[in-house]
Formats: structure tokens, C-alpha cells, sequence
């Protein structure tokens, strides 16, 4: 029976320990889940979270990366650690209800460009799709329209898109260059779409990170890329200026929202923490330094010569941007995103 | 699992029974940690598989009724066997050459082939990932022979490479302890009653260094049937491999219960090569599967 007690006591101290493993922070700090080290995160922290708390005297911490299957996990086991998350818009918009709060923005529900605010989600973030292409491959004959990147005809060389989620304008793209009208994109033609990528399948990397896609296309190894803006930002930055944005083409638009889970136990401190990031100065002040559009309508545009680039709410850029719709694609986000992973992996 | 290459040398056991008892209580952490980080988790996994959206084995039957999934299935299944194909023809060589070196060169065989264990992972697929690319170390050198354009990067001759390099150990490791404790005058033996060298090492040491062989391709045929980061890195969703498919079930889909399904199959059929890798190695004194000898 002795020789039981040592085996007890190593059993018990595992068990502790394993409970003890989730620390909860006090009701006088908050967590914000982002995207991890870089501009969009630093300019989160810039921005949003250090102004927030010399205003308030509430500690924000970054946690991360953000994912939604990670936010489902705490949520279910109602251990939910992150307050804010940063995610986007359509994957919150087809789990509110179950596992985001409602958020709601009163006054400020105006700044928002139309149709992006949904019941949980508020809108932080706006990228576009963007078609570029490297100057020293194709010289005095560069691509012009989204219809160029899927014509290995007239434009060899090798493409390269983010695959991992298809939401982000994949799907839009393909059908906007296959004369699909801006208005009748949705309900969505999925078949048709792919059928656009089956034309260029022998020419096409499909990356399942962001950071994978930027990294190849600076490395040299694809001509001509549809990225999202965020990632154009960071890659133009960073110095690889042979890259090209073909400007004056539909730029489908997608974006990211900050979200409150449900069970969290500082709901209304994190939905205070949301509001604060939507007033106009805070949006305009970290969509500059992320290379994102602003999410206030009221926020000046981009100045800098690499944001005007990549530019989607200008003068002039109404006509091109083409928002995504949110409520379908939460609708119908799990024929869509298997029916994208089946063609990438099959 | 690689200490069981070898088969301990039976010892006259006084009254197993009463020892057995005595000590094993001193599993009880390791029992207490595979319960609450393993089997709890699997169980859970199991159960949302089964039960999610509705009860019944629906999940299972979309997995199996779904051509992609299977063919993701199958590719998997025949990437890990090349890839322990080709570990087994490097390292057995490797491993063979060990045995016969003197103990200095033996040390420095084994930090080379130690040294994948102690540089990370990530470090590594990006050295991969440099060499592998367009314009990177492997297309010049193979252009320089007068092979061109040959980009392993996001193909699955690159996974396979760079998967090759991180099983090597798992796979030399068993190989020579196995092959250690083969005595070599049975070659000279066989060499005495007639045979040829290569005729003696094909009929007498190849067939005693099989525990090793078994234990080495079990474990790395296992591990390669569920890696993660390198065929995510190095490869591109185009040819991915179940645990990729997995992971976007979990992350995009949030498919929890049909991610579980998936990883429910695969380990089935994890269990199954075990099952038959430790039938095939049961008549040669050894348990392949990672059970040690019992005495």
C-alpha cells in the first residue's frame, strides 16, 4: 500500500498541472488574438492597443495566431481565453450566433462601408485581390486584365495564388475574368470558376499560406500572382519592386472582422475595445501602417506611393471594387471551400 | 520504440510473476500520461466522429463515398512507402558501415546522422526549402551534369528528399543496434563451409540484421503516414497528403467530426501495417510493433 503513494502523488501533480495549463488573465486586461509578428499586428498594437490603454488603463495582450478552429475548441470546452479575435468575415459570419456574441455598434454602424458590418462581426480590414505581375518577365508586354492571368497563351509563365481559403476573391477573380458581370457574380458558379483554373492548372502554384506565396513570388519563383493587397504591401515593401499591380481592373474586396466569442467573461470590455479601433482616426491610422484598407468610410485615403498602389476605396476605384458577399459565402461556406480543396488537392 | 531493435538477452528470471507486481507501479506516470493526453483526446475524437452531425457512421461513409479523400489516401500511402524505401536503401548501408569502424569514426557517424535531431524542424524545411527552389543549390548542380530544370520545390520528389533526411535516424538508429549484436564469425563460418562473401552476407547477416530492418521501416513508415510540416511547406496543396486534408477540414471547414472520421481511417490503417509488420516479424524473435520482449 506505501509503494501506491508516490504513483497517487505523480498522478495528482499531472492532473494539476494540466488543469493550471490555461491561465486566465484579471478583469482589468483583455486578450487580442491577431495574425502574429509583422505590420498588421504591430500596426494593431500601434494603433489600437496602446492608445486603448493609456485611454483606459486596461492591459492588452496579443495572443496568436488567430484561427477560427482554435476559437471553436475554446468555446466548446468553455475555456475561452482570447476576448477580441481578428478573423475573417465570412468564417464569423457563419458561426454567430453559436460562437461569437453580437456586437453591437450603435451610431458608428454608419461608418462602415455597405453591406460589411454583419450581427458579430465588425469590420477592421478591407484587402483586395490584386492582379500583379513581374516587369522583368514580361517587359513592354505586361498582363492587363484579370482574363490575362488565365490565358497561358498569350502570357506563359508560371501563377501563383494563396489557396488555403477560397474566399478571399479566388472564386470572384475567376468568374470576373470570364466576363461574369459585377452584379451577378452571386449566387456563385463554382464549376465555373474552377473550369477558369483548369486552364492554367499546368502553370499554377497553389501555396497554403500567405506568407509562402509572398516568400515564392520575392524569391522569383512565379511571373505573375493574384495576392491579396495586405501581402502586396508587405512584399512591395520589403523591396521586391519588380512586382507590378495591374491597375485599372475589378479588384475583388474581402475583409477581416474583430469578433467576441461567446463565453468570454469580459464581453463588454472587448466589444469596448472594438468600438474604439472603429472610430475613423484609429481605422485610418492602422490601415496605413498595414497597407489594409481603412474600415471607416470617413477615414482619409492611403497616401503613401506603395498604399496608393494598392488603393481599393479612392477616387475613381467604385466602379472596380467588387465587395464580397458575406451572407452567402457563410451560407454556403462548406460546398465551396470543399469544393475548392477538392479541385487544389485532387 | 527504437530500443526494441535488439533482443535482449533472454536472463533466468526468478519468480516473474511477484516481480512483475512489484514494479509495476513505476508505469503508473507514463500510464497517467497517456491516458489524459492521449487516449481522453482520441475517445473525445472518436466520439464527435461518430456523433456529429447525427449519430451513425455517416461521416465515415462521406470519407469513403469521397474519390478525392481516397486518392489523397492512396498518395499518401504510397509517399511514405517510397519514402521508407528509399531511407532503408541509404541507411542500411550506413548503418552496415558503422558496425565495421573503429570506435572514434563510429561517434562521428552518429553525430551526422543525430544531427537532423538537433537542429528544429522549421530550420530545416527552410534549408529544404533554399535548396529545392528555382535557381536554387539543386537545379544548378544538376544543370551544371547537364540535367535541366529540375524544381523540387512543391513537388513531391521534394517532400520526399527533404522526408527522406528527417527519417534517416529513426531508421539507422534500430539498424545498427541490431546489426551489432549480429556475431560476425558466422560469417566466417558460412565463408568456411563455402560460400561466397556476398552469398554469406545475403544468407547469413541479411536475414539477422531483420529485427533492425522491421523496427526501422515500422517506425518510419508510421511517422511518414502522418507528417505535417514538411509536405505543408515543401509540397503544395496539389499533391497534399492526408494530414493536410485534415488540417483544412479543421482550420477552413471547421469540421471537427469529419477531420476526426479521416483521422480515425488513417489510424486504422496505422494499426493495421503494425499488425502485419509484427506478424512478419513475430517468427524472426522480435516484435516489430514496439512491444518489447516479454520474459
Amino acid at each position: 500500500m506505501r509503494r501506491r503513494i508516490p504513483t497517487l502523488l505523480s498522478a495528482a501533480l499531472l492532473l494539476t498541472t494540466a488543469g493550471c495549463a490555461i491561465s486566465e488573465g484579471g478583469s482589468n486586461s483583455l486578450v487580442f488574438a491577431s495574425y502574429g509578428q509583422g505590420a498588421y499586428q504591430a500596426g494593431q498594437r500601434a494603433a489600437w492597443l496602446d492608445p486603448y490603454e493609456q485611454q483606459t488603463g486596461t492591459t492588452v495582450t496579443i495572443d496568436g495566431p488567430s484561427s477560427n478552429a482554435k476559437l471553436k475548441a475554446m468555446v466548446e470546452a468553455g475555456k475561452v481565453t482570447w476576448d477580441v479575435v481578428d478573423t475573417d468575415a465570412s468564417a464569423a459570419a457563419a458561426v454567430c450566433g453559436s460562437l461569437l456574441e453580437p456586437v453591437d455598434m450603435g451610431a458608428q454602424a454608419a461608418g462602415f462601408p455597405e453591406g460589411s458590418l454583419t450581427d458579430c462581426g465588425v469590420p477592421d480590414a478591407f484587402f483586395g485581390m490584386m492582379l500583379m505581375y513581374d516587369s522583368k518577365v514580361y517587359g513592354k508586354n505586361p498582363p492587363a486584365k484579370l482574363a490575362d492571368f488565365f490565358d497561358p497563351k498569350q502570357f506563359p509563365g508560371r501563377r501563383i495564388i494563396y489557396g488555403g481559403d477560397p474566399s478571399v476573391g479566388t472564386i470572384e477573380a475567376a468568374l470576373l475574368a470570364d466576363g461574369v458581370p459585377r452584379d451577378k457574380l452571386y449566387p456563385l458558379d463554382m464549376r465555373r470558376a474552377l473550369r477558369m483554373y483548369d486552364r492554367i492548372r499546368p502553370q499554377l502554384s497553389i501555396t497554403s499560406t500567405y506568407g509562402d506565396q509572398q516568400q515564392r513570388m520575392a524569391g522569383g519563383q512565379a511571373d505573375m500572382a493574384l495576392i491579396v493587397s495586405a501581402r502586396a504591401f508587405s512584399l512591395l515593401k520589403a523591396g521586391a519592386t519588380n512586382w507590378k499591380v495591374v491597375p485599372g481592373i475589378p479588384v475583388p474586396v474581402t475583409w477581416d472582422v474583430l469578433v467576441v466569442p461567446k463565453g468570454t467573461a469580459r464581453a463588454e470590455e472587448a466589444k469596448k475595445l472594438i468600438r474604439f479601433a472603429s472610430q475613423p482616426a484609429q481605422a485610418a491610422d492602422f490601415a496605413a501602417r498595414a497597407g489594409v484598407g481603412p474600415a471607416n468610410t470617413a477615414a482619409p485615403a492611403a497616401r503613401s506611393e506603395i498604399g496608393r498602389q494598392l488603393d481599393i476605396w479612392g477616387e475613381g476605384k467604385e466602379d472596380l471594387r467588387v465587395l464580397s458577399n458575406v451572407r452567402y459565402w457563410a451560407a454556403n461556406r462548406p460546398e465551396l471551400v470543399k469544393a475548392w480543396s477538392d479541385w487544389t488537392t485532387g | 520504440m527504437t530500443a526494441v531493435a535488439t533482443r535482449p538477452p533472454a536472463l533466468p528470471q526468478a519468480g516473474p510473476g511477484r516481480e512483475r507486481r512489484r514494479t509495476s507501479w513505476l508505469l503508473l506516470p507514463a500510464a497517467a500520461v497517456v491516458l489524459v493526453f492521449f487516449f481522453y483526446p482520441l475517445a473525445v475524437i472518436l466520439w464527435r466522429s461518430f456523433t456529429e452531425p447525427s449519430f451513425g457512421v455517416g461521416n465515415y461513409l462521406a470519407v469513403l463515398g469521397d474519390e478525392v479523400q481516397l486518392r489523397v489516401m492512396l498518395r499518401t500511402l504510397r509517399t511514405a512507402l517510397i519514402i521508407t524505401a528509399a531511407t532503408l536503401v541509404i541507411a542500411y548501408p550506413y548503418a552496415y558501415a558503422m558496425t565495421l569502424v573503429g570506435r572514434r569514426a563510429r561517434s562521428v557517424l552518429t553525430l551526422l546522422v543525430l544531427m537532423p535531431f538537433w537542429t528544429s524542424l522549421m530550420a530545416r524545411n527552410f534549408a529544404w526549402y533554399v535548396l529545392e527552389q528555382r535557381g536554387g543549390v539543386i537545379e544548378k548542380a544538376l544543370a551544371a551534369i547537364g540535367i535541366d530544370g529540375v524544381v523540387l520545390l512543391g513537388s513531391v520528389a521534394g517532400v520526399t528528399v527533404a522526408m527522406v533526411q528527417v527519417m534517416l535516424p529513426f531508421m539507422v538508429l534500430p539498424l545498427q543496434s541490431s546489426m551489432l549484436s549480429i556475431d560476425r564469425s558466422l560469417l566466417h563460418a558460412a565463408g568456411s563451409l563455402g560460400a561466397r562473401r556476398p552469398v554469406a552476407f545475403l544468407r547469413v547477416y541479411v536475414p539477422l540484421s531483420m529485427p533492425g530492418v522491421l523496427a526501422g521501416v515500422s517506425v518510419v513508415f508510421i511517422m511518414s503516414l502522418g507528417f505535417y510540416i514538411t509536405p505543408a511547406l515543401l509540397g503544395t496543396p496539389q499533391q497534399a497528403l492526408v494530414a493536410q486534408v485534415i488540417g483544412t477540414q479543421v482550420n477552413d471547414l471547421l469540421d471537427f467530426a469529419g477531420a476526426g472520421a479521416l483521422g480515425t481511417i488513417l489510424l486504422v490503417v496505422t494499426l493495421v501495417v503494425l499488425a502485419v509488420l509484427s506478424r512478419v516479424a513475430a517468427p524472426l524473435g522480435t516484435s516489430a510493433a514496439g512491444g518489447a520482449d516479454r520474459g
